[in-house]
């Protein structure tokens, strides 16, 4: 009897430690899946020229729900002002992922976004960034000068997902010119697009910061005034962008650029609830200064509001709003705020489309009126006649 | 005094019925007139047109270089011009179901009118094209004779043709204008309207693109 009482003991004893193992197995096992390490190299050749000593940067930017990619971190509510919002980011097409991929680079450096990784392509014009967790990452390269030679890298998006995507190589777009000491023309153009039965939407004026080999020159005013261009004139041996300091409500942000000529590409798109009034607040934040812009645009009034408040002052806090948009709260000492209302104009219209029409109208009343008095006469006339 | 009612009364009406035939003779003699007009318009167009060439394959690819080019041709699409006599056309467009061949004058005005139909906005690259003529017999007065599927034809005057067929025809007044250039535009790609008869509302026919 005490045999059987013992041997029951120790079958529970096994049970007991047969099922902890097999709780403890199979959480391993789903933790090995969930936390597996990516790693990506980047393959810099162009034709058979190896770029060694090229500057690459890796930032991660989101993570995949279904079929779509939600920003994270500092890029966390950016995406509503990229691309085709009308689509998931998957079924967007390459051209306007390259877009994306260069709008989200001159976001890195214009808002300082630290770098998850970076490093150097060795003599293999190869780098390796590992130890990447599942998600949605951003690659761009630094401009990279050899004599006369620049080599100009495209940012490129990568996501590492699953085990499949555990090593990952990658060969960016490469752009191979030849620099001259002499003075070439830049311009920048703004472009709106998708609005063009609905303009008053779109700004009366945009501010566009000029950045030269990542640091910030200054800010110029493109308007319809000077066909929402600016040019101006520098070697080619710099690395010039772009950006544009308030996104409009409603619109999305696409640069292109062929290293002269920069496009800002804002595209309307409006969210499905057109009834609701749109808010977007965006900031610049330089050393000194926050500049603070919130335009309030509602479609059924179709009228714009610009409030721009300045704030100055040394002492600051970082915060980040439901929209993922990083505002400096602080100790707030001088502000202004400056209103501008613009009404659309060409919506009410007395227009009268072109009269294209002969004068016919008064032929058969003429005619009606001929034979009327005509029968009228004779008529009368014999009357007269029988009498 | 019956006798010298009678005779006012024939006086009047057969004034009447002169002025009436009088306005009848004018219109069919404008008509006539702006007729022959655009056909020798239509003559030298199709004369010009014939001695136009493609655009080199230079041009192209130094098109493609500029970067700002994509987005000038997307938004202010630019129609190419021809001038005679001091008049610049922009085509001519065929409406074989209705036997009409006319020249189009690149803006309207109502001395342009009287000569040939007129682009009264829009372009063919937008396929947003609204082009507005009289309602002589020779120009559009036989429109409204159209029946959807109807082939409508622009040539440009680089020889290029653009086929529509007709999807509606409707009559808005003169003054709703807005409904004239844009009502239903993402379904249209070229709109044709002129007078109705008592002059107060457009007939307007609504064409789609269909493939070259």
């Amino acid at each position: 009897m005490d045999k059987i009482r013992k041997c029951s003991a120790v079958l529970c004893v096994i049970a007991v430690v047969l099922w902890f193992a097999a709780g403890f197995l199979m959480h391993w096992n789903t933790a090995s899946a969930a936390d597996a390490e990516g790693t990506l190299t980047l393959w810099c050749v162009k034709d058979e020229d190896i770029v060694d000593g090229m500057q690459w940067r890796i930032y991660r930017v989101g993570h995949r729900v279904k079929d779509d990619y939600v920003f994270e971190g500092a890029f966390q509510g950016y995406r509503a002002t990229l691309g085709d919002k009308t689509k998931p980011m998957l079924d967007w097409d390459a051209k306007t992922v390259t877009d994306a991929g260069e709008t989200l680079k001159y976001k890195t450096i214009v808002d300082k976004i630290p770098s998850r990784d970076e490093g150097k392509t060795d003599k293999s014009g190869a780098v390796t960034f590992s130890g990447l967790e599942d998600g949605l990452y951003l690659v761009w390269g630094d401009w990279l000068a050899k004599g006369n030679t620049v080599y100009i890298p495209s940012a490129i998006f990568f996501e590492v997902q699953g085990e499949d995507a555990a090593v990952l190589n990658a060969y960016p777009k490469i752009i191979v010119s030849t620099l001259s000491e002499e003075e070439v023309n830049y311009s920048v153009r703004k472009i709106w697009k998708n609005d063009e039965s609905q303009p008053w939407n779109r700004s009366v004026t945009i501010t566009v910061d000029r950045y030269c080999d990542g640091v910030f020159v200054d800010s110029v005013t493109l308007s319809e005034e000077n066909d929402w261009t600016f040019s101006w004139k520098d070697t080619e041996s710099h690395d010039w962008f772009v950006y544009e300091r308030i996104i409009p409500a409603n619109y999305t942000v696409a640069y292109e650029e062929n290293h002269k000529q920069y496009l800002i590409v804002n595209t309307y798109e409006p969210e499905k609830d057109s009834s609701s009034t749109d808010t977007q607040t965006t900031q610049v934040t330089d050393d000194i200064h926050t500049d603070v812009q919130t335009t309030v645009a509602t479609e059924d009034q179709s009228t714009e509001t610009n409030v721009t408040v300045s704030t100055s002052t040394d002492a600051a806090q970082h915060t980040t709003d439901a929209n993922g948009t990083t505002v400096r709260s602080t100790d707030e000492t001088r502000t202004t705020t400056t209103t501008t209302t613009s009404t659309p104009t060409g919506t009410v219209t007395e227009e009268k489309a072109p009269q294209t029409g002969q004068l016919w109208w008064p032929v058969p009343i003429l005619t009606g009126g001929g034979i009327v008095l005509l029968g009228l006469g004779m008529r009368l006339s014999k009357r007269d006649d029988d009498e | 005094m019956k006798k010298a009612v009678s005779i006012c009364c024939f006086a009047l009406g057969t004034a009447l019925l002169l002025a009436a035939l009088f306005l009848v003779l004018h219109n069919k003699a404008e008509d006539k007139k702006s007729g022959e007009q655009a056909g020798y318009a239509l003559d030298v167009l199709k004369r010009e047109i014939g001695a136009c060439t493609e655009p080199s394959e230079t041009m192209q690819l130094e098109e493609e270089y500029d970067l700002y080019a994509q987005y000038e041709a997307e938004t202010v699409p630019e129609m190419e011009t021809l001038g005679i006599d001091e008049t610049i056309y922009i085509g001519y467009i065929s409406i074989p179901v209705l036997d009409v061949e006319l020249p189009v004058l690149a803006e309207w005005s109502y001395p342009n009118l009287k000569l040939a139909p007129c682009r009264y906005m829009g372009s063919l690259y937008t396929d947003d094209l609204v082009i507005c003529a009289h309602n002589y017999t020779s120009h559009f007065g036989r429109i409204k004779e159209l029946h959807s599927g109807d082939e409508i034809v622009f040539t440009d005057v680089t020889g290029r043709q653009y086929p529509y067929a007709v999807i509606s025809i409707e009559q808005y007044p003169g003054t709703d204008v807005e409904h004239i250039k844009f009502g239903n535009a993402e379904e249209w790609d070229l709109t044709l309207f002129t007078c109705t008869l008592n002059g107060q509302s457009r007939v307007t026919v609504r064409a789609e693109r269909m493939e070259d």
